[in-house]
């Protein structure tokens, strides 16, 4: 077990510096930012000069080797947009984004879960008919646009909520949208439309969930003892249904932290998202190399977590079978 | 101004300052950006937004007042000496933010900085050959050679303390790979509003400094405490961020949304002719382009056909929705070198750019490629897509190759493109800078030499006489004009959508002056 632990680990090493190199190969195809950081009037000695001082003119091998080397010593250099050390942007960041994950999870999870138990039970009616509908349009429907939609309706016509940004309050460990009113206005329309689309996704998945037990032998003994209907959908068929979702939510909050970039432009959430956006933009390659790397970990982490989880289920994946 | 290592601490200044000036209750403003300034350090980067930050931050000798002339600044007069050296006799008294006095050895410091090798502002001082301190509060400024424009380059030569400066390590501007220098998110100057948070590309807070030196009437007339930048990356968003109050200005507001502000009861919009010239360019250094067999542009009348052909009238009532200037030259308006009739838009004739090219040998006309960026100018793609239909009437077939900035600016600088669009303003409020770089030298120099041009450039870079040198830049303007070095379309327009209750001046240069913001 131990030994495939740690084979396990060093596949994982192995898939790291593949997408670090990757992502350099990726970046020697973009433009420097040595325009971006020069300005517009500077003269061509001048970008040549922070072409050389930034190492940009080397050739892209040197430059991967270097930055692998600095990477495995923690040192992620500074972002050339806006000065910061790599490390600390990110740390300053990731709140952010996992907070909007967090309660967009539990937005998901409680809405998902009761509108697909509903639908679930009530299979033929109007109103399952309706909300399958309108989970449709969600699930169809690109993220930039509803988030659009909602600013207009959220913030503009009603006046609800703030239009776009994040208003946080300092606590004891990092800054939280989660503590004060405000905050949590500014929080909800970007958490909702980031599960959106997830909604739907776990409407239909907790729904098949409840159509299939349903038709299972407990649930019909259960109605043949002449248990009432509330009790056997609260007892047998709810904790049943909820288990598979409850495994797909936790590996879809990696997804979500990877794919939040989207919400968080549209909103100027300051996340990783928006951090990532902004230094595609500027072509801020130590951002950007730190970013790849970073969902690249989270990704493998999450995997090596749902294989260990496995093996411990299965004995079959245990024994190598 | 506080120091802070880590964005949590200061957040944490950040949360304690909201909560006490929310408290106080003045007039603030809050301004929605589309990008925030690159670096903060007074010679850090040469770009509009960075210049907003510095000049209400930092002072220099001089100071731009409400029409973007200069006046003295942290100097309270001068005079010129026989040499051509200019002696600046200094305000006492004066403090920065962070408590330090501004003294003569600041200003030697500074200025020798904005010398640097590794300055973004070194043009501004390229006639200077040093600066000497005479006593504690008189300055000499030694020339190498007479420039007109002195004392409004002088403006742009921020002042920082030099103590400061040794304290932090930041003796030398940040250049490239000095990135990560403390001057790029802290400010020590000793002007009117002073940074108390910041958080890049999020957002900063700038307060009123309660012991700026200058005096109301002249320095500061308007009436704002407290000025917050946000950052808004997407136009939609910025839009529907004023529209629902949470902002004061919005300095960008796209053409589509205009009308949106504008019939909004609380909302107004305000604009004026910008410093920024669009025009198409093209490739003179070779006889022979990449995308068309020998260079055609390489003759003039090929270039007057392009012109010829091109309805700058239709541009800007079909594509820019009359929110821009059409022109023939590129000096900017209200700048030297201009006049309106010199400006002059004839309606497009394709016809007649026919029979041009016809005489110039092209019977059939030729093709092209164009190089046209797509996210850089307003409107820019719209723009080449109606030019590239325009010259197709008059027989030139053009290949649009519409490219992200970041792609479409290296063909440029490299010479790479062959026929190309691109636009260009000035930092320093005059078009001689423009002339120098598109006519002249420059990163952006397209090859056109014409050696009447360049000595007159050289005479005016040097003449101190207005009315003689007005008469050379309009010779300039002639002369490019005449032989259509570059094939201009139109000025942009300014559009800034703000609240009722503000009044503040939009001018050419874009940049909000907080001096003169009145909140009522």
């Amino acid at each position: 077990m131990a030994i495939k632990l740690l084979q396990r680990l060093l596949q994982s090493m192995l898939v790291l510096l593949a997408t670090g190199f990757l992502a350099f190969l990726i970046m020697s195809f973009a433009p420097d930012p040595v325009d971006n950081i020069a300005g517009d009037y500077a003269t061509t000695e001048d970008r040549a000069r922070i072409r050389a001082e930034l190492g940009y003119d080397r050739p892209f091998l040197v430059q991967y080797g270097e930055y692998m080397v600095k990477f495995v010593q923690w040192d992620l250099g500074s972002s050339l947009r806006t000065s910061e050390p790599v490390a600390e942007l990110i740390a300053s960041r990731a709140p952010a984004t996992l907070e909007l994950v967090l309660v967009s999870t539990i937005m998901t999870l409680g809405a998902g879960i009761w509108l697909g138990i509903y639908t679930g039970v009530h299979r033929r009616s109007k109103r399952t008919q309706a909300i399958l509908t309108s989970s449709l349009l969600g699930i169809s429907m690109p993220t930039f646009l509803l988030g659009l939609l909602a600013i207009y309706i959220g913030a503009v016509e009603l006046g609800w909520f703030p239009a776009s940004g994040r208003k946080a309050v300092d606590t004891w460990m990092w800054t939280s949208s989660l503590v004060s009113l405000e905050g949590w206005r500014s929080i909800f329309m970007p958490a909702l439309t980031l599960s959106i689309f997830n909604v739907g996704l776990f409407i239909r998945l907790v729904r098949a969930d409840v159509l299939e037990i349903r038709t299972m032998d407990y649930i019909k003994f259960a109605r043949a003892r002449g248990l009432p209907e509330k009790t056997i959908n609260n007892k047998h068929v709810l904790p049943n249904a909820i288990m598979p979702v409850i495994n797909v939510a936790a590996l879809n909050i990696g997804v979500m932290i990877a794919f939040s970039l989207i919400t968080e432009s549209v909103f100027q959430w300051p996340g990783l998202g928006l951090m990532f956006i902004q230094s595609i933009s500027f072509s801020d390659f130590p951002v950007m190399s730190a970013y790849f790397l970073l969902v690249a970990a989270i990704f493998i982490g999450l995997n090596l977590l749902a294989d260990v989880l496995l093996s411990i289920v299965d004995p079959r994946i245990r024994r190598g079978e | 101004m506080k120091t802070k290592n880590t964005w949590l601490k200061a957040a944490t200044i950040g949360a304690a300052l909201t909560a006490s000036a929310t408290a106080m209750a003045g007039n603030d403003l809050r301004w929605g950006m589309t990008g925030d300034a690159i670096s903060l350090d007074p010679q850090g980067v040469l770009g509009a937004v960075e210049i907003i930050f510095l000049r209400n931050v930092y002072d220099g000798l001089m100071v731009v007042d409400g029409d973007n002339q200069p006046m003295h600044g942290l100097a309270e007069s001068h005079e010129v000496l026989a040499d051509g050296t200019i002696r600046f006799t200094l305000r006492k008294g004066v403090k920065f933010h962070g408590g330090q006095d501004f003294t003569a050895d600041d200003v030697v410091f500074s200025i020798a900085r904005t010398q640097g090798e590794k300055s973004a502002f070194k043009s501004m001082v390229a006639a200077v050959d040093k600066a000497v301190k005479v006593d504690d509060y008189t300055v000499d400024i030694i020339m190498k050679r007479p420039d007109p424009l002195i004392l409004s380059n002088l403006a742009n030569a921020y002042i920082m303390d030099s103590g400061w400066a040794a304290e932090h390590g930041v003796e030398e501007a940040p250049g490239g790979a000095n990135k990560g220098l403390y001057t790029e998110n802290n400010m020590n100057g000793t002007g009117m509003l002073k940074l108390v948070e910041r958080q890049p590309t999020i957002s900063s807070t700038l307060v009123r400094n309660d012991n700026f030196w200058g005096d109301a009437t002249d320095y500061y007339p308007g009436n704002i405490d407290r000025v917050i930048t946000t950052t808004i990356g997407s136009a939609s968003t910025r839009v529907a961020t004023l529209l629902s109050g949470d902002l004061e200005l919005v300095t960008e507001v796209p053409l589509p949304d205009l009308g949106r502000v504008d019939s909004d009861s609380n909302l107004k919009i305000e604009g004026t002719a910008q410093l920024r010239t669009i025009f198409f360019g093209f490739n003179l250094t070779t006889d022979n382009l990449v995308s068309t067999e020998g260079n055609p542009f390489a003759k003039p009348e090929v270039r007057k056909a392009v012109s010829v052909a091109l309805d700058r009238g239709l541009i800007q009532k079909k594509i820019m929705r009359g929110v821009s200037v059409p022109t023939t030259i590129l000096a900017y308006p209200g700048t030297q070198g201009h006049t309106d009739a010199l400006a002059a838009v004839e309606k497009g004739n394709p016809k007649k750019a026919k029979e041009m090219l016809a005489a110039a040998g092209y019977p059939d006309g030729f093709s092209v490629q164009l190089d046209c960026p797509n996210n850089r100018y307003v409107n820019d793609e719209s723009i080449c897509q109606a030019a590239v239909s325009m010259l197709a009437k008059a027989g030139i077939k053009v290949n649009l190759n519409a490219l992200p900035k970041d792609q479409w600016m290296p063909l440029l600088l490299e010479d790479k493109s062959d026929f190309y669009m691109l636009g260009f303003g000035t930092p320093t409020n005059d078009s001689l800078f423009t002339f120098g770089h598109i006519y002249n030298q420059g990163p952006f120099q397209s090859g056109y030499a014409n050696a009447e041009v360049t000595a007159l450039i050289g005479e005016a870079a040097v003449e101190a006489d207005a009315a003689k040198r007005t008469v050379m830049m309009e010779k300039i303007s002639q002369i490019t004009k005449d032989d259509m070095a570059v094939v201009p379309v139109h000025y942009q327009m300014i559009n800034w959508g703000m609240t009722n209750g503000l009044s503040i001046p939009v001018d050419f240069s874009n940049l909000p002056n907080f001096r003169y913001a009145v909140m009522q």
